[in-house]
């Protein structure tokens, strides 16, 4: 095989720098239509702020933040110019997120001094289309993911062509963040004294199977510099189609919610154990009254986290109308991706888990520190005496309230 | 650097090569030249709920992800200011929680919830011992899902030279945990006994080092409105600040309003 990566670093922020020139040294971040941030600024990302987060917990982390919403159909119509332009020779494109995708050069030059030219005149006809803001890196390997490291180890405007005999000198030294794993995966390696690609490809296999299952396999594989997966085009990708049938029909957002998220599970495990995750997903929903209401739910980033599905379904669920009582809903995969890897730094920060209740909180570290948490409440807010209106109640559940 | 000079082109390729060889390894993050770093006027802050404190302390606030000491005699308002920096916090973001070491065991739910502290966002935690409370409040850092911390008080986790000793060799994780979290921690400290002055030994010198802002703070006098006593003014003194100058003073007015008994019992 012979892939090249084509990646235009920070897409979406550079595309809005490209309109307010004037921003480009700010950290600036950009807002989805679920009024969470979907894209920021490397200025941004150095303060704390991370993507998925609320714009009032950015704000707290990084005083500075300029937030502004996301142009979505300017930024699908670069999207689409930055694909058209790819397409220009007629090779098979697979589209990886914004600003990103594989070219398969197979056919056209499998080695480097034949790939070389062929990257320079890519390069010359990007910057040409879409600008000197948005110039590409280009990775060029005989893998998928080594060309993806290598796109993501160039600046822009630059290539990094490695050959197939270099491969694993080339990922040995890289970090291990550089896999798309979850966050706790990697924090898990990162305890373990695993910081490169090097040493996780040393690990063995069972060991690797036991504790991160069939995405750690496969990411090892990838370390090695293994990774056969074809290139699929566009147009190569089928929609599966799953139905939900409601019977009795169902009036109440919940249990429709759950439902949906019921029947995508095992479609997101599936995606998961591949290192893959869902782009594009589509709702059909007809109603009792005989009407049919379309949803399209796309994912700035690939995502297989039921977390991120749920938020933004119920963000699209409370805001639709609904006419009447739910019969059935028809989902469709239009679109899946390969999972985007985390900030290629040493040492990745943990995302913080802004779910958990200070009540989870407590019996997490009770099991240590014994039960030692407690949590006010009001008893009689209008006693006079101030001692009586309010007392500490265990959040462990063990004791009486002081 | 000179251009035309040979010397110093070898040395600036060789800059070059060693930086790209860094940023190839450890990704683009680690190292950057000092003309790509943005001027940032104010780091992530808590207000503290009195505009001029929050202007002396240069950060607009108790900044996020540093520790800060608040120190002073008993009525000098350091807890006042803690908790309203806590409700600050929690009535900024509704998805922040907040937690308080309560050594002393005299933490008072009303008080807390009429400085405006939500309590169902609020933990308070009453460690057995100050290891335990050392142990306890990495441990909550680290779980970074706290926005601040406040541990009343200083004193309480030094009750032995040998508490004293496990506090200041954890500091160092500590700043480094509280640096990763962006989780602000707010220790309260009070003026040690003046014997221990006269033997030259200061019981927060190792914080001290470790804080990134330290206030202190004094009562001045007792306000009064038709001979009814409604609040006291205090002088907030910044001795150490990474973004003011140390030094500057600025006057609070802490007014009860109902908060504390407002008739002389002294």
């Amino acid at each position: 095989m012979s892939v090249l990566c084509c990646r235009i670093p920070d897409f979406l922020i550079r595309l809005h720098c490209r309109r307010h020139p004037g921003l480009a040294a700010l950290p600036l971040a950009l807002l989805g239509g679920d009024e969470q941030i979907w894209a920021l600024s490397p200025a941004a990302a150095s303060c704390g702020v991370l993507p998925g987060m609320s714009p009032r917990q950015a704000q707290m982390r990084c005083p500075d933040l300029r937030l502004y919403p996301l142009d979505s159909q300017e930024a699908a119509g670069e999207q689409g110019a930055f694909l058209g332009a790819l397409h220009q020779w007629g090779l098979p494109v697979e589209p990886l997120g914004w600003g990103c995708a594989y070219l398969d050069l197979g056919w056209l030059a499998r080695e480097r001094h034949k790939v070389e030219p062929f990257c320079a005149d890519m390069g010359r006809n990007l910057r040409q289309a879409l600008g000197e803001l948005l110039q590409p890196s280009l990775g060029w390997d005989s893998g998928k993911f080594t060309a993806r490291a290598a796109a993501f180890q160039t600046a822009p405007g630059r290539m990094k062509l490695v050959d197939k005999s270099d491969e694993v000198r080339f990922l040995s030294p890289l970090p291990i963040s550089l896999l798309p794993l979850s966050p706790a995966a990697l924090q898990q390696l990162h305890w373990l004294g695993i910081h490169t690609l090097g040493q996780y490809a040393q690990l063995p296999e069972v060991a690797v199977w036991q504790r991160f299952g069939q995405a750690g396999k496969l990411a090892r594989r990838w370390a090695q510099g293994r990774d056969d997966r074809p290139i699929q085009s566009a147009a190569a990708q089928t929609p599966e189609a799953i139905t939900v049938t409601f019977d009795p029909p169902e009036g109440l957002f919940g249990p429709v919610r759950q439902a949906l998220l019921a029947a995508l599970r095992p479609a997101l495990a599936e995606l998961a154990a591949q290192l893959r995750g869902l782009h594009h997903l589509r709702l059909q929903m007809h109603f009792l009254d005989g009407s049919t209401r379309t949803l399209d739910l796309t994912f700035v980033e690939a995502a297989y986290q039921e977390a991120r599905l749920s938020s933004l379904l119920s963000h699209r669920l409370e805001t639709l109308a609904w006419p009447g009582e739910i019969e059935e809903v028809t989902l469709w995969l239009l679109a899946s991706g390969e999972v985007p890897i985390q900030q290629a730094t040493l040492f990745p920060e943990m995302a913080p888990r802004e779910d958990a209740s200070l009540a989870e909180l407590a019996h997490t570290l009770q099991g240590r520190f014994g039960h030692i948490f407690f949590q006010s409440a009001v008893t009689e807010a209008s006693h006079p005496v101030a001692e009586r209106r309010s007392q500490w109640r265990s959040l462990t559940g063990a004791g009486e309230p002081l | 650097v000179d251009q035309g000079n040979p010397v110093q082109d070898s040395r600036r390729r060789k800059l070059e090569q060693t930086v790209a060889l860094l940023r190839s390894q450890y990704g683009d993050e680690i190292m950057r030249r000092a003309s790509e770093l943005t001027r940032r006027t104010a780091p992530p802050h808590i207000s503290t709920g009195f505009p001029a404190l929050d202007a002396l302390t240069g950060c607009q606030g108790i900044p996020l992800g540093r520790l800060t000491l608040l120190a002073g005699h008993t009525t000098s308002g350091k807890l006042t200011i803690a908790y309203k920096t806590l409700a600050s916090l929690l009535q900024g973001a509704p998805s922040v929680t907040a937690a308080l070491l309560d050594l002393t065991r005299t933490t008072d739910p009303d008080y807390l919830e009429r400085c405006g502290v939500s309590p169902e966002r609020l933990v308070l935690a009453r460690p057995d011992s100050p290891r335990q409370a050392v142990d306890l409040l990495a441990s909550l850092v680290h779980q970074q899902q706290i926005g601040a911390i406040l541990v009343d008080s200083l004193p309480h986790l030094m009750l032995s030279r040998q508490d004293a000793r496990y506090l200041n060799g954890s500091l160092a994780s500590l700043h480094r945990l509280v640096l990763a979290s962006h989780c602000a921690v707010i220790f309260l400290d009070e003026p040690q006994p003046p014997w221990l002055n006269w033997l030259g030994w200061s019981r927060s010198h190792a914080l001290q080092q470790w804080t990134a802002l330290h206030i202190e703070l004094r009562r001045e006098e007792w306000l009064y409105q038709e001979e009814k006593l409604i609040g006291y003014q205090a002088t907030a003194r910044i001795v150490k600040s990474r973004w003011a100058s140390s030094g500057g003073a600025a006057s609070v007015a802490i007014r009860f309003n109902g908060t504390v008994k407002t008739s002389r019992t002294w």
